[in-house]
């Protein structure tokens, strides 16, 4: 079989690259986009970046930093990302076939059939068309299994005289660079088993590739084996193009401002059961158990309240109406009174296809009446996404919604909505 | 942009895969603003023309805060 040459292709500083497109004033500002409700900063440019601003930090640690340095605050605007996510991903489809959709800002893709001497020209050429068709810039790794492409893709990025392209594949400086990256920098390799190496002293990437493999199976179970050998240049995962990364599906959000009363828990709590349904049916499964969890806000220690709990369905389903219904009881099950809820959700798990769905010995509706059900909720869909999320909806899911989220600094949806396009003058 | 028949509130498609070649119209992010214009190209020099007469000719240097963000290839107008 034919060498197997893998790429990794990561959007640099995704959300804040996205806004920059639309704003191009932004260039060479530091800049930060918040998370729902504005609560952390999930998005940085290279200059809030070695201001010291740090991921996932919550907004108000760093307001004096902000107004000091006048860092370009933006509200997370999906709508957006999610659209231009998709026209990057589409302009990476023209250059290979074989194309497997990460996240949101990464993807992995085989160039398998590229020469190899053309590898780095061709990776430059994509760089160019994505930038110029998009707007957005992307780092692009390469190397002979997913997980090495990934280090490509982190010393692509780390090493600016690059160009934003690394091979790792037989270069000269692989030794000196693997030395130069922290073990937890490896796909695969979490804080955990970080710091069990870091005790037996392996603490950059070149050390954990001379581990002995024996012990790292004994100790890291199969998960950190594959990684070891990926790393070592034996692919043990391929291209994945139907990527399956709904084993489960969330829908959770911090609220505008903390809730008291369980009838505004449970409005909330119907409107994330409408969502992460909706997603379940767009993926033509179907849930077999629901998590609901609440939470006070953490950062209040005195009085902070926190639990989950979770229900099997008697049958599987994606019918909104049985999912709210088992959504509330689980609520019923954990909600106290005299507490500030901050943040709930809902998590559907088991997940299967529709079609393979085992009926309970003793079905709950008839096929004639399930038919009628499924034909609904198809209906509702569509109408959704005609007319925008939430034009036909449960009552449950709340009118006011004295919980909805605040984007205070939202950009315009340039790309999805008519009134909302971006303005020029002559 | 009358005289390439662009008027205020006309809709704009805008390609940004092209690269602009004389003669195009573009949109371009100048000193802090989009803006629609004419390109010219005479060797070297980059030349943004208003189509309106009463304003004169922008010669992009170096030192411009210049960008062209995609190049116009339709204009849609709408009436009342």
């Amino acid at each position: 079989m034919k060498k197997r040459i893998f790429a990794l292709v990561d959007c640099n500083n995704f959300y804040v690259s996205c806004e920059k497109v639309f704003k191009p004033s932004l260039e060479g500002q530091p800049v930060i986009v918040l998370s729902n409700n504005d609560g952390c900063i999930i998005s940085r440019s290279n200059e809030a970046k070695q201001l010291g601003i740090k991921m996932a930090q919550p907004v108000f640690q760093c307001k004096e930093l902000i107004a000091k340095h006048n860092i370009q605050i933006f509200s997370a605007n999906f709508v957006l990302y999610g659209d231009m996510s998709q026209r990057v991903m589409n302009t990476l489809r023209r250059f290979t076939p074989e194309l497997e959709i990460y996240s949101i800002d990464e993807a992995f893709l085989s160039f398998t059939n590229f020469i190899p001497k053309d590898i780095i020209r061709n990776s430059k050429k994509i760089r160019d068309v994505v930038k110029q068709w998009t707007g957005i810039p992307i780092s692009i790794g390469i190397g002979p299994t997913k997980t090495l492409a990934k280090v490509a893709n982190k010393i692509a990025k780390k090493h600016t005289e690059f160009g934003g392209v690394f091979d790792i594949t037989n270069h000269p400086r692989k030794k000196e660079l693997l030395s130069n990256l922290d073990v937890i920098d490896v796909w695969g390799i979490g804080r955990q088993f970080a710091r069990f190496l870091g005790k037996h002293r392996i603490k950059n990437v070149l050390q954990f590739i001379n581990a002995d493999e024996k012990w790292v199976k004994e100790n890291m179970t199969v998960g950190g084996l594959r990684t070891l050998l990926e790393l070592k240049g034996v692919p043990c995962a391929d291209i994945d193009e139907v990527h399956d990364s709904s084993k489960t599906i969330l829908s959770s959000r911090t609220f505008a401002q903390s809730i008291r009363e369980v009838s505004d828990l449970k409005e909330a709590i119907a409107s994330y059961v409408s969502i992460a349904a909706e997603k379940l049916r767009a993926q033509k499964l179907v849930a077999s158990m629901i998590h609901v969890f609440v939470t006070t806000n953490r950062f209040n220690r005195k009085n902070y309240y926190s639990n989950s709990y979770y229900l099997e369905l008697s049958e599987p389903t994606a019918y909104t109406p049985i999912l709210i219904s088992y959504a509330s009881r689980a609520l019923d099950e954990i909600f106290k009174k005299g507490y500030e809820y901050k943040r709930a959700g809902v998590l559907l798990t088991g997940l299967c296809p529709t079609h393979s769905v085992q009926r309970s010995m003793f079905p709950g509706m008839t096929s004639e009446l399930q038919e009628k059900k499924n034909r609904l909720m198809s209906f509702i869909d569509r109408l959704n996404f005609r007319w925008g999320r939430g034009t036909v909806k449960s009552c449950a899911a709340g009118i006011n919604k004295v919980w909805d989220t605040v984007q205070s600094q939202r950009s315009p949806r340039y790309t999805t909505n008519w009134d909302e396009l971006l303005t020029v003058g002559f | 942009m009358q005289g390439a028949g662009i008027a205020d509130g006309d809709l704009l498609v805008v390609d940004r895969s092209l690269k602009p070649a004389n003669d195009s119209i573009v949109v371009a992010f100048l000193e802090g603003e989009f803006t629609v214009k004419r390109v010219k190209i005479k060797g070297k020099c980059l030349c943004l023309i208003p189509e309106n007469k009463r304003y004169a000719p922008i010669e992009v240097t170096e030192d411009s805060d210049f960008l062209v963000w995609g190049v116009v290839v339709s204009v849609i107008k709408t009436f009342n």
